[in-house]
């Protein structure tokens, strides 16, 4: 090969090289966009718990968004239950979670998350997957034929998986980050 | 020499006389005419300058009017493909918007009836970029429109702006590209 071959071809690196390192590069501005989408899947999440809550929502309505809520968490998931009359913490798979939920012994189910935030910031493991915590407050308020029946406040922390993954659309390759949730913990219970 | 003057006869004097004044009166004539020719033709010249103005000025003023006419036609025709262009971006987004605002399950139901007629099928691909700089885009994760639209009922928010769409050639919408707003 010959030198002014060498040159042209290092030349030619030289301006492909940054485009694919900028690829991988998270930037701030990148790495924000990636926390929001994480913290919106989240807040998806809270309408979508209630939806299932509420006793006004059709069983099909109902059936159609626990498989939304299903799709937003890994495998074999599980969500912390409590109650204010005992101190022990239940886990259900969130499938059997959203359809406890759904059959809840109540006229009418009041559920809001709020103060969503992380409490562990998205950190990038040695596999390359992102990983933090956000923490909840949910709201619960159960209502009988006389009132207001049941009412608490639960602080829950789950675990959030962000990841990079390719596929194809059309023909066309598209990364995209993928964002999964794992166990959601109850680390606290209290009347409102 | 007023003495040999005198001496002429009255009648010789006399014939000189008129002979002068013939002579100035053609002189005078002569003047006339040539200053009748050189008005006439100044007068001429500045009239077929004029005319010619005239002329050119009218010829201007017809070519910047149709000039203009064309420019508003070529204007008002890149508006109007621009506007055909933008119609199902902007029927989308109104869809959207409606879905999200309804105010119960019922009528969100019903919007996205509506909407469905203008995609090719439910199961066409809906992307949404959540960050964008140069060529480095990151999407969330791929869904599909009869998804997205009860993602709006569910949430009652409209987070994304549609970026592109792909036509078939039958109008109908095969890929919806959205942007976070």
């Amino acid at each position: 090969m010959s030198r002014k071959s060498l040159i042209i071809i290092a030349l030619v690196l030289s301006g492909i090289a940054p485009v694919l390192f900028a690829q991988d590069n998270v930037t701030p501005q990148r790495k924000h966009a990636i926390d929001s989408l994480a913290l919106e899947k989240v807040r998806d999440l809270s309408k979508y718990i209630s939806i299932i809550g509420d006793k006004g929502t059709s069983f099909s309505e109902a059936s159609r968004v626990i498989k939304r809520a299903d799709e937003l968490f890994a495998t074999g998931s599980k969500m912390g239950v409590s109650t204010l009359a005992s101190p022990a913490v239940n886990y259900f798979t969130v499938d059997n979670y959203f359809k406890r939920l759904m059959a809840l012994n109540y006229i009418k189910v009041k559920i809001d998350w709020y103060s969503i935030h992380y409490i562990s910031d998205l950190e990038k493991q040695p596999d390359g997957k992102y990983v933090g915590v956000v923490t909840i407050y949910q709201r619960f308020e159960g209502y009988g034929a006389e009132g207001l029946k049941y009412t608490d406040v639960t602080k829950k922390d789950v675990t959030i998986y962000v990841e990079k993954k390719h596929t194809q659309i059309n023909g066309m390759p598209i990364d995209f980050w993928d964002v999964i949730l794992g166990d959601m913990k109850v680390t606290e219970t209290k009347k409102q | 020499m007023k003495k040999i003057v005198n001496n002429y006869p009255k009648k010789l004097i006399k014939g000189k006389r008129e002979l002068n004044a013939r002579r100035f009166l053609n002189i005078l004539l002569a003047a006339v005419i040539t200053g009748s020719i050189l008005i006439t033709d100044t007068g001429c010249k500045t009239h077929k300058a004029a005319t010619s103005t005239n002329t050119d000025d009218a010829k201007a003023k017809a070519e910047a009017a149709a000039r203009k006419k064309a420019e508003e036609e070529a204007a008002a025709k890149a508006a109007a493909d621009a506007a055909a262009k933008r119609e199902p971006y902007n029927r989308v987004e109104k869809y959207f918007q409606q879905i999200s605002d309804a105010p119960d399950v019922n009528t969100a139901n019903q919007t996205i009836n509506s909407a469905m007629s203008s995609f090719k099928t439910g199961d066409i691909p809906v992307l949404i970029i959540i960050y964008r700089n140069g060529i480095s885009v990151d999407y969330d994760q791929p869904t599909t429109i009869s998804k997205y639209l009860n993602y709006l009922k569910d949430q009652k928010k409209n987070p994304n702006a549609v970026d592109h769409l792909e036509m078939d050639g039958n109008g109908k919408i095969t890929e919806v590209v959205l942007i976070k707003k």
